[in-house]
């Protein structure tokens, strides 16, 4: 137990609280700079392009999950029914979510791509206009969104699947011997017994979308002119792109913050589920 | 299950698959084709989805060619530690919080739940400042630490599940039969956990290998690089060659494709748990 606490409170604790005591700094890189009390806070939604950010984030997150959730839950669906070689289609499902964020990037850069990508090909096919995506402020947050469906829907469908797997077959027995139909199944048995899992999968994507800066900085870097900055992808530029530590530091107080609020949900729901 | 299924609704769901099969496939194919491609073809206008003509000369130079066997190195030797330490902790840690009694054993699980919270992001740049401080940018020991450390909450809690799986008789009569506390540990419950343990390495390996941000702000020359920063440098250093980069990514993918295909139970296992971070 104890080197377990040793490391984690180096490696985990104690950064938070040196992350906190800098945000309260101007930061010259690596030199702490005079006291600020809460400027870096409120120049960045001031000054910085905060609400922005934020903004950004949000449809980010929003969009991602509006899009992965759904489409993981009814793959979940069709998957937990008895199928052809139903174990090989669901070992290619789950490959996009094998892809490192980084390749993902690389990729999705190389599909769309405005010159030799077979999307834009097929869009100049129908429409005959020649789209550069991710050099299109209009059409970059789209085009990051559908990258990241495509890494992460994996996700949900595995949670779903484990959960709509371990629904004991008897009920669906008891229903059929009362005659119930299968969408009154669906609605009063299945949907019933999954929504714990599909709350805490809500979540967990929620927060994994919300953290994620990987996949949007090698693609965009943020831009173009911001339209793909979230807060997350912030935190990265501000720190290694601008070196600016200090207002770093702060917005990445802010981004764990806002894991809080998410996490304490979360530890709830999970509590509710084990007293229910 | 014996509910009927109509014929329509057969082809309804038979799309539906072969569509979203489509989606997940179609990105990796084009990825291979492009890999398969010479520079000329791969970069010409309208694409084309087979390779014709075809070479590996693509894959033979980044592997021979460029730095990629290098970074590929790094990677395994990194992951490779990392496992070793997450395994270390989580093993001795997991044991402690299944067997012993402690005053604040509750609370302490509590907390190192919620450390597995706090989102990477959030803590790069202090981590960053604190491992420059202690001059230790820029090398292994301190990428190990920090998968490490990232690693080892979730690692705790899934160790100390199978913990609880086995009989506490299994120790007590091996203590009779004049076993160390340590020894019976080492000896008799070990042994036992093993899925545990490939559970926990299997994640690890992965969240090392496909990990981008802790390697890109912890190592500055190019032979310290692991594979995905390596890979994204090699974008921005070179220009970008389509063919050759498709190429890199494929082996790049391949060692944690392989771990998924063969392993998959237990990956699955350790997806769903240690899927917060």
């Amino acid at each position: 137990m104890l080197p377990a606490l040793v490391l984690l409170l180096l490696v985990s604790v104690y950064p938070i609280l040196y992350a906190l005591e800098r945000s309260l700094y101007y930061t010259d890189y690596l030199e702490l700079g005079p006291f600020a009390g809460f400027a870096n806070y409120t120049e960045f939604f001031e000054f910085e392009g905060g609400w922005t950010s934020l903004v950004n984030s949000l449809v980010y997150c929003g969009g991602s999950l509006a899009l992965a959730l759904p489409f993981g839950m009814v793959l979940a669906l069709v998957l937990n029914r008895p199928l052809p070689m139903r174990t090989a289609i669901r070992t290619i499902l789950i490959l996009p979510w094998i892809v490192s964020q980084t390749i993902v990037a690389l990729l999705w850069g190389w599909i769309l791509n405005p010159d030799f990508g077979p999307v834009p090909h097929a869009i100049d096919g129908l429409t005959g206009i020649r789209l550069a995506i991710y050099g299109d402020p209009d059409w970059a947050m789209s085009g990051v969104i559908i990258a990241n469906v495509w890494h992460s829907y994996a996700l949900a469908l595995v949670m779903m699947l484990a959960a709509l797997q371990a629904i004991p077959q008897e009920l669906f027995e008891a229903a059929r011997v009362d005659g119930a139909g299968r969408w009154h199944t669906f609605w009063r048995i299945t949907l019933p017994m999954v929504s714990p899992t599909l709350l805490v999968t809500t979540i967990v994507l929620t927060l994994h979308y919300f953290n994620m800066v990987t996949l949007i900085w090698v693609i965009t870097g943020g831009g173009p002119i911001s339209a793909t900055e979230t807060l997350s992808v912030r935190v990265f530029n501000e720190a290694f792109v601008q070196q600016n530590l200090g207002l770093a530091s702060a917005i990445g107080v802010i981004v764990a913050g806002l894991n809080v609020v998410f996490s304490l949900a979360y530890i709830r729901l999970l509590r509710q589920d084990h007293t229910a | 299950m014996t509910t009927r299924r109509s014929l329509g609704e057969g082809i309804a769901i038979g799309g539906f698959l072969l569509l979203s099969i489509a989606f997940a496939l179609l990105p990796l194919l084009w990825a291979l084709s492009t890999a398969l491609k010479p520079a000329s073809v791969a970069e010409s206008y309208p694409p084309a989805w087979w390779p014709s003509p075809f070479t590996f000369s693509n894959f033979v130079d980044v592997l021979f060619g460029s730095n990629l066997a290098r970074y590929l190195m790094n990677s395994a030797l990194t992951a490779t530690l990392s496992i070793a330490l997450t395994l270390f902790v989580a093993v001795h840690a997991g044991y402690a919080a299944a067997r012993f009694q402690f005053a604040g054993r509750k609370q302490l699980l509590f907390l190192i739940l919620c450390t597995s919270m706090i989102p990477g992001i959030a803590i790069l740049v202090p981590v960053y400042l604190l491992v420059t401080s202690l001059g230790l940018h820029n090398t292994f020991v301190a990428m190990v630490m920090v998968y490490a450390a990232w690693q080892a909450p979730t690692a705790t809690w899934i160790m100390r599940g199978f913990f609880q799986t086995i009989p506490r008789e299994l120790e007590e009569s091996a203590y009779m039969d004049g076993c160390s506390r340590l020894m019976a540990f080492y000896r008799i419950v070990l042994p036992l956990t093993q899925p545990g343990l490939a559970a926990v390495g299997i994640l690890t390996f992965v969240y090392v290998w496909n990990d981008f941000l802790i390697a890109y702000a912890l190592t500055i020359t190019d032979d310290m690089r692991l594979v995905q920063s390596g890979l994204y440098l090699y974008v921005t250093a070179f220009g970008i060659e389509w063919s050759k980069l498709m190429a890199a990514a494929i082996l790049a993918v391949i060692p944690p494709m392989l771990t998924f295909v063969l392993l998959q139970s237990r990956f699955i296992q350790g997806l769903t748990k240690g899927a917060i971070k």
